[in-house]
């Protein structure tokens, strides 16, 4: 049997520098070596999972197939990888804790005083070899979230250490720091990174390869004092500048050899695959000329780390995905849905295409429905995803079944005509206040009625999709719908839970209780959001 | 007339008096203390902070544009 290798990535000076991306591009060039290469994003955070963390804190929830609520870097490792990940590929102090408690409690330490060296460390090993297994990777890329010198990251640092110690020929370090350009110097610092590369030393770790990130590329003198003052050779210094895409990240790193430099290093043979696809792509990108002009409707909510766009990162990509699988370049918009309700949804007309993504609360959704309202009377393409799917239930109840007071009853729990409502078993949870993990969660299977929007776009009459929900559609209202011309074209395969539903007589009118766009890569768009930006292209 | 004069009366109107000058201060040139148009990441946190108090206020002073391009 093989020996697995190890490659752990950690990040310096600032956090929010691409680390994830750094990451993601990396297990893509390893890949395209030939190799089976996994990928693991460590966060430092107590919480079990990300699904209660609010989206302001945390940025998008990314859900893989198995069900958990993860940190949004999946999604990258995801798109960059082009394979579904599942839950021994994330790993969180909570889960960490959770486990050596559990098995302090249960005796499973036959009496031995239970401590962070080596209990704790032990167990973060336990689950990063675990995720080796589990994915039968050849090569495990482990991302630690956050920045070297936290108190709260120490132990998984500590854990990489005894790995590398015990088994030195098998793992990698990564370092992936910010190099500034202060705009009244005009030049590139490289003292930060020195520092940082010293923190990681002061816990025993030297890194082999040294990532520079910047707005910039790295000239040959600062790699040259980055080599010298960080004790790695000026040839594993690797210039990683901003780029207009971030799939062009890869062909950058490749360019300077990084895949067959850590190959090396890692006594593994250079294999003959090359990274063509992605080549392609970025032809694609930077050869789109004609636009297509999507607008996301949403409430505009406050960010505290992240961006808004952050919240949304995979609704974000998959629009892109599409738009160059359509030959388009993509201009995406935010809509704020309390503007729609002030000002009214007419100038939407200026865009190709509307998208309304998954959301929650009460907030701005008499805007988010009358921008629904506006697409499905005016032809405009429309995609509802999740909050999006059950908002375009509840406009048509009101305004096509003249259900003026519909509602969902995670707005109004006391609407005469809930259109949307809680799933039974959901209420249950909550009553127990049994939040973490307990949504409708992962991958279930969907079944597609043959002739419609949705079964040309799949091309299938069974689909496995990715949940993340507590309210559905309520049957009670379905007869009465249909008669008015909505399509339940996609339901559960027992028919009891509405998962598509889309017009007649409308070019594209679709909303999935799904989140479609968890499956969406760049070198495999997603067949439902290429043929709605199809159907954009073609009303433009 | 007490209303008029009670210090909680006095104390909202000053704050919603500073709460829209600095949207103002934002509206007009992106940013409160450089100047400059937005473009970094602490402006955008600015302008959230800003919603933030806005809406537990009640009041939507944020003029952003319509459309706003996402990256």
């Amino acid at each position: 049997m093989k020996k697995v290798k190890y490659i752990f990535v950690s990040g310096g000076v600032i956090s929010g520098l691409g680390k994830g991306i750094t990451t993601a591009s990396l297990s893509a060039i390893l890949k395209s070596k030939g190799y089976q290469v996994t990928a693991v994003k460590v966060d430092m955070y107590l919480n079990v999972d990300a699904g209660t963390i609010r989206p302001q804190e945390h940025g998008e929830v990314f859900v893989t197939d198995d069900g958990i609520e993860t940190d949004q870097d999946l999604g990258h490792y995801e798109r960059f990888l082009d394979i579904s990940l599942t839950r021994a590929n994330y790993i969180t102090t909570g889960q960490v804790y959770q486990e050596v408690i559990r098995k302090e409690r249960s005796f499973e330490y036959d009496g031995e005083d239970v401590e962070a060296i080596p209990h704790v460390t032990d167990e973060i090993i336990r689950r990063i070899k675990e995720a080796g297994e589990k994915t039968q990777a050849e090569i495990v890329i482990v991302e630690f979230g956050g920045t070297v010198g936290e108190y709260q990251n120490s132990l998984f640092f500590e854990a990489s250490r005894i790995m590398k110690m015990r088994s030195p020929e098998d793992v990698l370090q990564v370092h992936v720091a910010y190099m500034p350009v202060p705009p009244n110097l005009g030049e590139m610092k490289t003292k930060p990174v020195q520092q940082s590369v010293r923190m990681l030393n002061s816990m025993g770790i030297q890194p082999d390869f040294i990532v520079g990130r910047s707005e910039y590329p790295m000239d040959e003198r600062r790699k040259e004092r980055i080599a010298l003052f960080c004790n790695v050779f000026k040839e594993d210094v690797i210039s990683n500048p901003d780029v207009p895409s971030i799939y062009e990240v890869p062909l950058v790193l490749s360019e300077q050899n990084m895949g067959e430099k850590i190959l090396k290093k890692l006594g593994l043979g250079v294999g003959g695959k090359d990274l063509s696809p992605w080549k392609k792509l970025i032809k694609t990108v930077k050869t789109s000329k004609k636009e297509v002009k999507v607008a996301v409707v949403g409430k505009y909510f406050a960010t505290g780390d992240f961006q808004l766009e952050d919240v949304y990162v995979s609704v974000i990509e998959a629009l892109k995905h599409a738009a160059w699988a359509n030959e388009r370049k993509p201009k995406l918009y935010w809509v704020d849905s309390e503007k729609v309700e002030k000002e009214g949804p007419e100038k939407l007309a200026e865009v190709d295409a509307v998208v309304v993504p998954g959301g929650f609360g009460s907030r701005g959704i008499e805007g988010i429905i009358k921008a629904i309202k506006f697409a499905r009377e005016s032809d405009l393409p429309y995609l509802g995803l999740c909050y999006g799917m059950q908002l375009a239930t509840v406009e048509f109840a009101r305004h096509a079944c003249g259900l003026s007071e519909a509602n969902t009853t995670e707005v109004s729990p006391k609407t005469p005509h809930p259109v949307i409502h809680i799933m039974p078993e959901q209420e249950k949870l909550l009553v127990g206040k049994e939040y973490g993990g307990t949504m409708r969660l992962g991958v279930y299977p969907c079944k597609i009625l043959k002739g419609t929007v949705v079964y040309n776009a799949y091309n299938q009459d069974k689909i496995k999709e990715r949940h993340r929900h507590r309210y559905e559609f309520n049957n009670a209202y379905r007869s009465e719908m249909e008669v008015k011309g909505m399509v339940f074209s996609g339901t559960s395969l027992n028919d009891r839970l509405v998962e598509i539903v889309e017009l007649k007589d409308h070019p594209f009118f679709v909303g999935t209780q799904f989140h479609p766009e968890f499956k969406s890569r760049p070198l495999r768009p997603h067949p439902l959001f290429v043929s709605f930006i199809k159907a954009a292209v073609i009303r433009k | 007339m007490m209303t008029l004069l009670s210090p909680h009366f006095f104390a909202k109107q000053a704050l919603l008096l500073l709460l829209s000058y600095m949207r103002e201060c934002y509206n007009k040139k992106g940013s409160l203390s450089t100047g400059k148009k937005s473009g970094g990441n602490w402006n955008f946190s600015l302008d959230t902070e800003l919603v933030l108090i806005e809406n537990k206020l009640g009041l939507p002073l944020r003029k952003g544009a319509f459309f706003e391009e996402l990256p």
